[in-house]
């Protein structure tokens, strides 16, 4: 190799070089702290944490976001897969449920002593309490909710005798309005629900069980199929479909028809969440809809499924420092920022001041939270998300066959072989 | 490059075949380099992990095989083994017929026959999960072609999934396999055919076995490398069979048609039990080796008659 061409290559390697320089200066420079953050679209475009981020960014010059948005679908994997090759986010705004899963795998910083200094600790809802903690230290931080209530259209209800008004407060109401609105004719029908989707129907169903006080799972996942609240529950959907007040489709529906039968104006009654209000309200303002709260067995009983994420700091994270700063913001400040965007704050107070008063419906929804439920489980996919697993099992056979008891004592065999592998 | 020339040198003096033993072994050298990497290196690790516990997340720790013996007393993998053996002994024959069949109809030399294997190659070209979405969207009650034209014909109102019973579900699922893979049979054997020399077609015609038996006493025995090709291929992605059941049926009714491909990819990727998962995958990948095998040699047996 001559001269000339050894002093080529030389300073080709010296330039190739030069980002990684880059990269060391980063750590000691006096510019502003990184922070960086990952989390599935949420919100009603799927941008808020992108808008969260940029209301931050704009008004701290010490600290910034630097956010990535990875689909639902593989968030998890990727998380996890990711935080294994040392190659994971500071912060993640994860699924409430995935909480427990992460945290018994030992992915996350212990926040206790933080949560410990903070004014609002009382002021959250309880679902995403109960999720932000495993062996009764705090792993993740409540963040984005999403309740689920109970729909439903006035007018068939006054064509049916019914007070539209008043939606109704119990299984028996439920049970009856239904059979007066199938009984219009006309294609109408009283109830819906997606039956073949293990996912919608923990948000739409399973309130049903959690009102009565009953539930799938004990407090630290145990499976309880048993539980005789949920026969009930199984009883109270199956009672409606025999009698044909729910559409045949919704055996079969696997969640893509969720919203749409109840666009349609022709089903009476539909457990949702307040992402079908704007749709409501701009495509389908013939429909004349009110919210309840979802009812249980009996009168005065409610519960719901409240959603969303929980925001976490990973084992490992460059600046542990300032994600916490970032996390007291996001918990509270940054709560506003949410109840601005139309997304129900986990903050409850903030949620009464900043979030109720934009909309009447919101009302319900701030109601739902405070008595709102999430299943904590350290194998929740496998349990519930699983369309082949013990809960979908459940509740796309026994609702419409009516053999709950074989229904539930399968279950319970399954989901009891599952959490024997769960990390308790 | 010195150790090539020497070499070579070497091996001039030491006879013809030792030199094309050494070059040749140098020529493959990438081929098994890249093998190594990208085969038997993670297969290697899938053996290790089917005998540790491995989370997805967090440490793994050997436990010798008790991934084994949990997998042999797993009902729910009792019955995927069973609905995917089943599968196979449905898809593998028919779609030899209808492969062999094509073949037979357009092996002609005709425009139209030109035509219909372009037309009927085109499903083989399409991805695995678009076709079975494809499939999905296409027999769906609500949106789907299939049900409007029936529907529109008057057989009924075809509200009821054709995924939500059985056989129906494992039907659909068949249905579209021998859409998207009668091509590539027909290929195979259309090659084969035409590797048969004319003069036995001639003479066999003036002997008087034409059409059908021609076909018995001639063709298919001069197919049989061909027939076991095919064979190996069908039944080994038969037993392989994910994506199109996880597109179209997912699992139902009840999981009777949960494959075992499907299974395993729950326990590694939805109950996160990458080791459990690797030791059903090490079942399966044994199970298709001694099938081929047995395969081959039955096909290469009856060549050496």
């Amino acid at each position: 190799m001559n001269k000339r061409k050894l002093v080529v290559k030389t300073v080709a390697v010296v330039l190739a070089l030069t980002p990684f320089l880059a990269l060391t200066s980063n750590a000691n420079a006096a510019g502003p702290v990184t922070l960086t953050f990952w989390s599935r679209p949420q919100g009603e475009n799927g941008g808020i944490v992108k808008q969260l981020a940029d209301a931050y960014n704009a008004t701290h010059t010490d600290i910034q976001l630097k956010i990535t948005i990875i689909p639902a679908n593989d968030f998890v994997t990727k998380v996890a897969t990711a935080y294994q090759s040392g190659e994971g986010p500071d912060l993640t705004s994860v699924d409430l449920i995935y909480v427990p899963f992460l945290a018994s795998a030992g992915a996350l910083e212990d926040l206790s002593s933080l949560v410990a200094g903070l004014s609002y600790k009382d002021k959250w809802d309880p679902a995403h309490v109960k999720l932000s903690m495993y062996n009764k230290k705090w792993y993740s931080l409540p963040f984005t909710g999403d309740a689920s209530a109970l729909f439903y259209n006035k007018d068939l209800f006054k064509k049916a005798g019914l007070d539209p008004e008043k939606g109704p407060a119990s299984y028996a109401e439920v049970i009856d309005a239904a059979k007066k609105i199938t009984a219009l004719g006309g294609g109408n029908k009283g109830f819906y629900f997606s039956g073949a989707c293990a996912g919608c129907q923990v948000f739409t169903f399973a309130p049903a069980i959690w009102a009565s006080g009953g539930d799938m799972f004990g407090p630290i996942g145990e499976p309880k199929f048993t539980d005789p609240n949920v026969a009930a529950g199984l009883r109270y959907y199956n009672t409606m479909w025999k009698n044909g007040y729910v559409p045949e489709g919704a055996k079969t529906d696997d969640g893509k028809n969720f919203a749409s039968m109840f666009y349609s104006g022709k089903v009476g009654m539909q457990v949702s969440g307040s992402f079908m209000i704007p749709e409501l309200t701009t495509n389908h303002k013939d429909i004349n809809f009110g919210i309840v709260p979802i009812p249980g067995p009996k009168k005065g009983q409610s519960s719901s499924f409240n959603g969303g994420d929980n925001i976490a700091l990973l084992k490992g994270a460059a600046h542990p420092a300032e994600a916490r700063e970032f996390l007291k913001w996001a918990t509270n400040e940054g709560q506003k920022v949410l109840a601005q965007q139309k997304v129900l704050p986990t903050r409850m107070d903030i949620a009464k001041s900043d979030y109720v008063p934009q909309n009447p419906y919101y009302g319900v929804f701030y109601k739902a939270a405070a008595v709102g439920v999430a299943p904590w489980s350290t194998v929740y996919p496998a349990m519930v998300n699983d369309a082949n697993g013990p809960w979908s099992r459940l509740i796309t056979t026994t609702i419409f066959s009516g053999e709950i008891a074989k229904g539930v004592a399968a279950a319970q065999k399954t989901a009891e072989k599952i959490y024997k592998t769960a990390k308790k | 490059m010195s150790a090539i020339k020497s070499l070579t040198a070497r091996s001039q003096y030491a006879g013809k075949k030792r030199f094309s033993i050494s070059a040749g072994f140098l020529f493959v050298l990438p081929a098994i380099i890249f093998v190594s990497i990208f085969f038997l290196w993670p297969l290697y690790k899938l053996i290790m992990m089917s005998f540790q516990d491995f989370p997805l997340l967090g440490d793994p720790s050997w436990i010798g095989l008790d991934n084994y013996k949990e997998a042999f007393t797993d009902d729910e993998f009792k019955g995927s083994f069973k609905i995917t053996v089943i599968y196979t002994l449905i898809v593998t024959p028919l779609l030899f017929i209808t492969g062999l069949g094509c073949a037979l109809l357009i092996k002609g030399t005709s425009r139209i026959s030109i035509l219909f294997r372009t037309v009927f190659f085109v499903p083989v070209v399409i991805g695995f999960g678009s076709a079975a979405f494809l499939w999905f969207w296409f027999i769906n009650p609500d949106t789907g072609y299939l049900p409007q034209i029936l529907r529109d014909l008057g057989f009924g109102d075809m509200k009821e999934s054709w995924t939500s019973t059985m056989p129906l579900a494992l039907i659909m699922v068949v249905l579209m396999v021998v859409w998207k893979f009668t091509a590539f049979q027909m290929i195979g054997f259309m090659t084969g055919l035409q590797a048969i020399p004319q003069e036995i077609n001639e003479s066999a015609a003036l002997d008087g076995a034409t059409g059908m038996k021609n076909l018995r006493y001639i063709s298919l025995p001069l197919l049989r490398r061909t027939i076991g090709l095919l064979l190996v291929l069908s039944v080994s992605g038969s037993l392989l069979a994910f994506d199109q059941f996880y597109i179209i049926t997912a699992g139902r009714p009840e999981g009777q048609t949960q494959t075992i491909a499907f299974y395993l990819f729950r326990q590694a990727f939805l109950a996160f039990r990458l080791g459990y998962g690797a030791a059903l995958s090490v079942i399966l990948a044994v199970l298709l080796m001694i099938i081929s095998l047995i395969q081959i040699k039955l096909s290469r047996m009856d060549t050496h008659e």
